[in-house]
């Protein structure tokens, strides 16, 4: 039982092979590989123009590829017209049909498929249930809020059961705390139903709350595809290490490897680093990164037995709600340190130009050479 | 008035400030009110009072019991309607793929399609009626490309064939625009999400495009058939007697026969038919699906 469920888990169900995308002189998509397994939740993060939203619509077929194969099951998708690929897909826009009502939304996958009249209207209350959207059968788009809207086009990509579920930006619009609530939401839905979505954001947030793995994007490559955990703590390149969430980041030398760990020189003395890229050589130019909740700040100026300290002056303590970010001037830079409140009434018991020592372990060290 | 005045007066008449205010807007409009009033309505009304004869005592309807008692008058009629619809009918149908054209590009390419729907209107219509004389009679172009080629040939000019033909030139800017202007509100994404939900491009452009493009289609339409059944000018450098419309026949008892009331009693028949279009529009309207 659990060999052939880890069987059917290890096969790729959707695999992009060498995708190719140009358009004139603008490259979207370079040489883009990635395995999607059947049920799996991936996001496609990146910033705007990284090439995630043409890499969705090549696996939906809007969009045709230079080169490169998209596989779903084993079958190539490359030739089959955007109609006969199966998927379900929902648009930042929503791109509801206003000239129909809700039912009529939503039947019409089902229509195309030259369904029978009373399976469709089952169907669409089985779709409309799914999205607690029960009661507004009979309204139209225009009469429905932007939330409302985004589970009628949710339910409209369901209804036809697809083999793949493709979100471009759904939440996008969404106002902040809507969001919130749609994300886990969505995240229930896709677990109820177990089927495979790919979803774009460019919200780092959003895709780690939200994906078993997450495709970061840089100008038209995957800079690393991996679950959220793996992704923040051990990113693969310095572009993922400082788009998903802060780093501090300073020069330093490579001077000496011990084992696991290596010796960096940096302005401020000696630092030691987590495991390094065997390719820099000892004297080459590294950058070395630092998350700022991994930080501790304190009074004085002993290291306080970490591996690593910096002595610094406090610059400015900035209190928001369940953390309190501290800014301290180093001889490496402006370092940011972030404590989380919690304890009633905690303070940082520092001021604005306290002489401090910002202290961290080897373990929360990363270093990339210098580009 | 000095202001004292003004504000002495005030609390005594408290209103009025406000409906001026609100009507203000409306104050620009009252020029075109006055010309409209003036050189619109007064004539028709006294066109309508001509057809009447209503300058002897009572009211008289001997001219329109002249036009509908008369088969040949109800045969112009009928014929000025057909002429009307299948321009309006033929516009629509080549119309359509080039406004959608127009819809879909942009940049440079856009401005030319615009630019060469458009540059027709820039040709005085009896420049273009003689154009198409030249291109359609027995021994023009038209002809002499078939003959050349040993085809028989055809004769377009003094028919309903040719007529046809040059008012669908004249009128194709004006269903191309009305249309191009819808169909540019409509988010390419519709089109794709009814794609991947398994439509056709056929399915599409039924099921999607062709209804939420029906306001264009309809305003268009409008445009070309109010225009197709007014004209005058190609009707009658193109037609003969055999191809007689309302304008033409209108144009004839003005001049020719020198019969007002007749002539005033047809306009009247001509402005019902183009309204009754409208009001027709106006019925078929769908508002439902739209915001209020």
């Amino acid at each position: 039982m659990t060999q052939t469920a880890d069987l059917r888990t290890s096969q790729p169900y959707l695999s992009l092979r060498n995708l190719i995308k140009t358009y004139g002189s603008y490259t979207a998509l370079r040489d883009v590989s990635i395995d999607i397994k059947q049920g799996e939740f991936v996001a496609l993060l990146g910033p705007s123009g990284c090439g995630k939203t043409t890499m969705l619509r090549a696996i939906a077929g809007l969009v045709t590829p230079n080169s490169g194969d998209v596989l779903l099951a084993g079958r190539s998708l490359v030739g089959v017209p955007v109609e006969r690929r199966d998927l379900g897909m929902v648009f930042q826009s929503y791109a509801l049909f206003l000239h129909m009502t809700v039912a009529e939304n939503v039947g019409f996958g089902l229509q195309m498929r030259k369904a029978p009249k009373t399976a469709i209207a089952a169907e669409v209350d089985q779709a409309l249930c799914l999205v607690r959207m029960e009661g507004l059968k009979d309204r139209y788009p225009s009469q429905l809020s932007g939330g409302q809207q985004q589970r009628i086009a949710l339910a409209r990509a369901l209804v036809t059961k697809p083999k793949v579920l493709l979100l471009d930006e759904p939440l996008a619009a969404l106002d902040a705390k809507l969001r919130e609530a749609m994300q886990f939401e969505l995240r229930q839905l896709q677990q109820q139903l177990g089927i495979t979505t790919i979803f774009v954001t460019h919200d780092q947030h959003e895709a780690l709350a939200m994906a078993d793995r997450v495709a970061v994007m840089n100008s038209g490559r995957v800079e690393q595809f991996d679950t959220p955990r793996v992704m923040y703590d051990e990113p693969a390149t310095p572009f993922v290490a400082e788009f998903i969430g802060q780093m501090n980041r300073w020069p330093a030398t490579l001077v000496d490897r011990r084992g696991a760990d290596a010796l960096v020189r940096s302005d401020s003395g000696d630092i030691v680093v987590r495991s390094i890229d065997g390719k820099v050589a000892v004297g080459g130019e590294v950058a070395v990164m630092v998350r700022p909740e991994k930080m501790q700040i304190s009074a004085g100026s002993g290291a306080n037995g970490s591996a690593n300290a910096v002595p610094g002056r406090l610059k400015g303590v900035m209190f928001s709600g369940e953390k309190t970010f501290c800014y301290v001037e180093t001889p490496l830079g402006l370092m940011t340190t972030v404590m989380q409140n919690r304890t009633t009434g905690a303070d940082v018991g520092l001021a604005s130009g306290d002489e401090v020592v910002v202290t961290w372990r080897a373990e929360d060290t990363i270093a990339f050479p210098s580009a | 008035m000095t202001t004292q005045d003004i504000q002495a007066l005030s609390p005594a008449v408290p209103t009025s400030k406000g409906v001026l205010s609100r009507l203000s807007p409306l104050y620009g409009l009252l020029p075109l009110v006055a010309f409209l009033l003036f050189f619109f309505v007064g004539p028709l009304l006294l066109n309508l009072a001509e057809s009447l004869g209503m300058t002897q005592a009572g009211i008289d309807f001997a001219q329109y019991r002249r036009i509908f008692a008369d088969i040949y008058y109800l045969r112009v009629i009928a014929e000025t309607i057909i002429l009307g619809v299948a321009v309006t009918v033929i516009c629509a149908i080549i119309g359509y793929p080039l406004a959608y054209a127009i819809a879909r590009s942009s940049g440079l390419q856009k401005s030319l399609l615009i630019f060469a729907i458009v540059i027709p209107l820039l040709v005085n219509v009896v420049v273009r009626s003689f154009g198409w004389m030249v291109l359609l009679s027995g021994k023009g172009a038209l002809n002499w490309v078939l003959s050349s080629f040993g085809l028989p040939t055809l004769s377009l000019m003094y028919h309903w064939g040719g007529v046809t033909i040059a008012l669908v030139h004249v009128m194709l800017p004006f269903m191309v625009l009305s249309l191009a202007s819808t169909l540019e509100t409509l988010d390419p994404r519709l089109e794709e999400a009814a794609a991947v939900l398994g439509a056709s491009r056929f399915a599409t452009f039924r099921r999607i495009v062709l209804p939420l493009s029906l306001e264009g289609l309809m305003t268009g339409s409008i445009l070309v058939f109010t225009l197709c059944v007014g004209s005058f000018v190609t009707v009658m450098l193109l037609g003969s007697t055999s191809t007689m419309v309302l304008p033409l026949l209108i144009y004839q008892q003005l001049n020719i026969a020198s019969d007002w009331p007749f002539a005033a009693a047809m306009g009247m028949v001509l402005l019902t038919i183009v309204m009754s279009v409208l009001w027709l529009q106006a019925r078929l309207r769908r508002t439902k699906w739209r915001a209020s």
